[in-house]
């Protein structure tokens, strides 16, 4: 009888529903992500620049580059989407064919920072004697405000879209760095990996296997918020003409251009400087929302 | 409090001879040969073997390197390719400009982040607080030289209210230099704004969340007292530390702002110099804002330990 | 005889949490006179600590709630202050002293500037008059050269000075109230005994009412003039603090006593109470700890047991009881 009763009280007040298995879009993290209403109007707005980016031949009717004299300084409207610059070039075009390059050069310093990050910070916590070296050498490459160090490197690498990429890189890795180092600190005193040692686990299984893969949280927010400043950054570089050369749209570049005009086709300035804004944004609310539910003690860094 | 400061301006030392390094190495990474980029490609080989000899350039590299650290210990960061002077009395010379305005856009910065960080969090998910921090992720998000140009085609373009660039000493006409150094300021702030505002509220959440907070509510203090002196001194610990990055950000921006505004300061200095591939000039240019921003990250540690008796008292007093 | 001191009817204090609303603290009265202590016995999740914030008026607002019930203090209903009146009580007419000595004193302010201001706040006196009065009461708490100890931070100090440091500060105004929220759990054992006994001393020099919330059955036995057993937010049993060690009567409270080691009992084995808790979002409809509870009947899950006399200012809540009361006064009938 009592029996019944406790087994009836337990089948009433579950503690936690017995374990199933769950597809992976059924995954916690996954559900509180699509519930976080920032992660989720992030999501929607890179969506947006994404397929803008990829499909940009398809849904722009005309050539980024076709020059036509009839058609300067159109502005926004239903032949002209966004309008037309100084060359009579469709805006809607070069801002498109913009999207993919800022994406492909935010990209691009992503994975560069991922590897050399991961790299340079899992050395740094793990092996003790390398720390100290390489975070006086973080710290030098910090002491200079990030732009300025990117503009010194490409001024001296010469412009272009791949020199903005390295110097971005060089420039953003000594953070990611320090975060991986941070995690690894923490994970490395962990129990598991003591076993792991003590069972005779060579360095490198060690960090692959043991370390790396649970500081993964902080790593993969702040690669979204890199995906964001180098974003920014090159844009700031396009503008000053470091990075991806004329007639090749850029966000930054067509800026540039068309700040000579800004009196009388303000357009040609304030459309991809709101694409540009858009998709920082977006990064932004991802990595916020990222932040939330990966890792909630996260914090900005500081120091 | 003397032996921590003297602890710490020990500690920057390898740092600062790194920054040097960094430096110096800029110039290793120019491709081709920099003697015929400074001679100018119209040179006869005569001339660019003069202009090699005359920096140096013949020499191997540690040799350049001593070279280059005991022209630093001198003060001689060089000549301006361009401008045909001292690298040093040119950066000196547009430095007060720089920082004025980047004071202008900090002390903004602070005080209108601060106050809307800490209502957004003492308002916490009402329309106040969603409100702010709405504008602070447009604020982190915007493109600094982009919203500059916006603000010039609104505030001086159509109406007319502020100039479109240029600047006034504000030794000599301060009111001249608040219309001439606002717009700027503001473009250069607003990321920093954004930034601080959501720290500041996130921190302030954290603190008022502490079990000392309670205990201040216990004693039966007003909410003013609570907020204003218990949760606010500690809220302003995080913020000091963070002074050092925005600072930083600030003259990151100012190469774009100030050649967007025509403002004569160090930024637009480095950026004319960037086109026409003035090295020195990159080179010292850059050397000088780190080694600013190292002394400012000392004073920010400074601050931090008075703010932070547990700092003070850990590093001896 | 004159109204007690506090007397708290059917309170009931609710969060809401992401995953929903729950009653941290439901239906719960009872009553103290001046100079009484009662001890709250519950396990971690009881509510015993909401109890005390709900009186002092310090749940955090969002997310917690008083959704019900009277707090009388004093002949006055708490939940109907004005939040003026209630500050002037706090920290003057009723005190609290937390768990945690390492958080609970802010880290930025001295420790006599974090003393000071409550007195100046509540008896408007100078700086001046204030400090002579924390020299005096840091004294009173057993803290030695109390003048050179005022200028120091609390990170300068141990776990238990600070400690008293907190008791200080909840004394600094002549309280009339104290709620002790597990005052001794973060320290040393050593160091426990110290702070227990400084409190027992100081609540017989004050003549003040203690609420004493714990997990310790042994602190209760020591200190309580009566006691009250909380689980899951519930009240389960009351009584005076002899009675309840001789005629524990509530299943959960039976488990509670069995589970303290005895030294007279060498080579008996503690028994543990089986199962857990269960979900605050997630109640039985019935008794609360039927899950657990060995005497666990079919009715026990149809309704929550009310409170059920055993003997005069003895009550629990389990239907085991039901008629026990008569049975035992007619059996107990000529010495009553």
């Amino acid at each position: 009888m009592a029996n019944e009763i406790v087994g009836g009280a337990t089948a009433v007040a579950p503690a936690d529903p017995a374990p199933r298995r769950r597809s992976r879009w059924q995954s916690p993290v996954v559900r509180r992500l699509l519930r976080h209403r920032m992660f989720v109007s992030g999501a929607i707005l890179l969506l947006i620049v994404g397929l803008a980016a990829i499909f940009a031949d398809l849904l722009a009717p005309s050539d980024p580059l076709k020059i036509s004299i009839r058609t300067r300084f159109e502005p926004p409207g239903a032949e002209w989407l966004f309008g037309t610059d100084n060359f009579g070039r469709s805006q809607w075009s070069r801002v498109l064919y913009g999207a993919r390059l800022s994406l492909m050069i935010g990209l691009g310093v992503v994975i560069l920072n991922a590897v050399f990050g991961t790299l340079v910070g899992a050395l740094a916590g793990y092996f003790r004697s390398l720390d100290n070296l390489l975070m006086r050498i973080t710290d030098a490459f910090m002491a200079f405000p990030v732009i300025l160090l990117a503009i010194g490197i490409t001024a001296a690498l010469g412009p272009g879209s791949l020199n903005a990429v390295i110097a971005l890189a060089a420039v953003y890795t000594p953070r990611t760095a320090r975060i991986v180092r941070a995690s690894v600190l923490v994970v490395r005193e962990m129990e598991y990996v003591e076993a792991a040692r003590a069972m005779g686990a060579t360095h490198w299984r060690i960090i692959w296997h043991h370390i790396l893969p649970n500081c993964m949280a902080p790593l993969i927010v702040q690669l979204t918020f890199i995906f964001a400043y180098s974003v920014l950054s090159e844009a700031v570089l396009s503008f000053l003409g470091l990075g991806a050369q004329p007639p090749t749209p850029t966000w930054g570049n067509i800026i540039a251009e068309g700040r000579q005009y800004i009196r009388e086709a303000p357009w040609i300035t304030a459309i991809p400087g709101i694409a540009l804004a858009m998709t920082v944004m977006g990064l932004n609310l991802l990595g916020d929302g990222l932040r939330d539910v990966l890792d909630p003690r996260l914090k900005v860094q500081q120091g | 409090m003397g032996r921590y400061i003297v602890q710490r301006l020990l500690s920057s030392i390898p740092v600062i001879f790194l920054v040097t390094l960094i430096s110096f190495s800029l110039m290793q990474l120019v491709p081709g040969d920099p003697a015929i980029m400074v001679a100018g490609l119209q040179a006869t080989p005569d001339e660019v073997e003069r202009v090699r000899v005359q920096l140096g350039l013949d020499q191997p590299f540690h040799m350049q390197l001593l070279h280059w650290y005991g022209n630093l210990l001198q003060g001689d960061l060089g000549t301006s390719f361009l401008l045909g002077r001292d690298v040093l009395e040119v950066t000196l010379e547009r430095l007060p400009v720089s920082i004025s305005i980047a004071v202008y856009a900090l002390v903004m910065t602070l005080l209108v982040s601060i106050v809307a960080g800490i209502i957004a969090a003492l308002r916490q998910n009402s329309w106040v607080d969603q409100l702010v921090m709405t504008i602070a992720l447009i604020g982190v998000s915007l493109p600094n030289f982009w919203l500059g140009l916006m603000l010039i085609v609104l505030f001086s373009v159509h109406l007319g209210w502020l100039p479109t660039g240029g600047y006034v000493d504000f030794r000599e006409d301060f009111w001249g230099w608040l219309q001439a150094a606002t717009l700027p300021a503001v473009s250069l702030a607003m990321l920093q704004m954004g930034l601080l505002a959501r720290i500041t509220r996130s921190t302030m959440l954290e603190v008022l969340r502490q079990d000392y907070i309670r205990t201040a509510r216990a004693k039966g203090l007003s909410e003013r007292k609570v907020v204003g002196k218990h949760a606010l001194k500690n809220v302003m610990i995080p913020v000091v530390t963070v002074i050092g990055i925005i600072f930083s950000l600030l003259l990151s921006g100012s190469v774009v702002i100030e050649t967007i505004f025509s403002v004569p300061g160090i930024g637009s200095l480095l950026g004319s110099a960037i086109l026409r591939r003035d090295y020195p000039v990159i080179q010292g240019g850059l050397l000088l804002v780190a080694a600013m921003l190292l002394l400012l990250n000392l004073v920010v540690d400074v601050l931090y330990a008075y703010f932070d008796p547990r700092v003070r008292y850990r590093n001896g007093k | 005889m004159s109204e007690p001191l506090l007397s708290v009817r059917n309170l009931k204090t609710v969060f809401k949490t992401e995953d929903g609303q729950f009653a941290a603290v439901d239906d719960v009265s009872f009553e103290l006179n001046e100079g009484e202590v009662i001890g709250i016995v519950g396990e971690s999740g009881s509510g015993k600590s909401v109890t005390a914030l709900s009186i002092m008026g310090l749940v955090p607002n969002p997310p917690g709630r008083i959704a019900g019930g009277e707090i009388r203090f004093e002949g006055r209903n708490l939940l109907e202050l004005p939040e003026r009146e209630m500050r002037r009580l706090r920290g003057g007419r009723m005190a609290m002293i937390f768990q945690e000595p390492m958080t609970s004193l802010n880290p930025v302010f001295t420790v006599g500037d974090q003393l000071f201001e409550g007195i100046i706040e509540h008896e408007g006196v100078g700086k001046r008059a204030a400090r002579d009065r924390a020299v005096e009461l840091l004294d009173k708490v057993g803290i030695a050269a109390p003048a050179e100890r005022l200028d120091q931070y609390p990170h300068q100090m141990s776990g238990g000075m600070r400690q008293r440091v907190m008791i200080a500060m909840a004394l600094a105004c002549n309280p009339k109230l104290l709620l002790a929220d597990e005052p001794t759990t973060a320290l040393d054992v050593t160091i426990q005994a110290q702070i227990l006994d400084l409190l027992r001393e100081l609540q017989e020099e004050f003549r003040m009412a203690v609420i004493m919330i714990t997990h310790n059955l042994g602190v209760v036995a020591e200190f309580a003039h009566k006691v009250m057993v909380m689980y899951c937010g519930r009240a389960v049993e009351t009584a005076p603090v002899g009675e309840l060690f001789e005629r524990p009567s509530h299943p959960y409270t039976q488990g509670l006593l069995r589970s303290i080691p005895h030294l007279d009992h060498e080579g008996a084995r503690l028994r543990t109470i089986k199962g857990t808790v269960p979900s605050p979002f997630a109640l039985p409809p019935g008794c609360r700890f039927a899950a657990r509870c060995e005497h666990a009947r079919p009715a026990c899950a149809e309704a929550e047991p009310p409170m059920i006399g055993v003997v005069p200012d003895h009550e629990a809540a389990c239907i085991r009881l039901t008629g026990y009361r008569h049975d035992l006064t007619r059996a107990t009938e000529p010495v009553a």
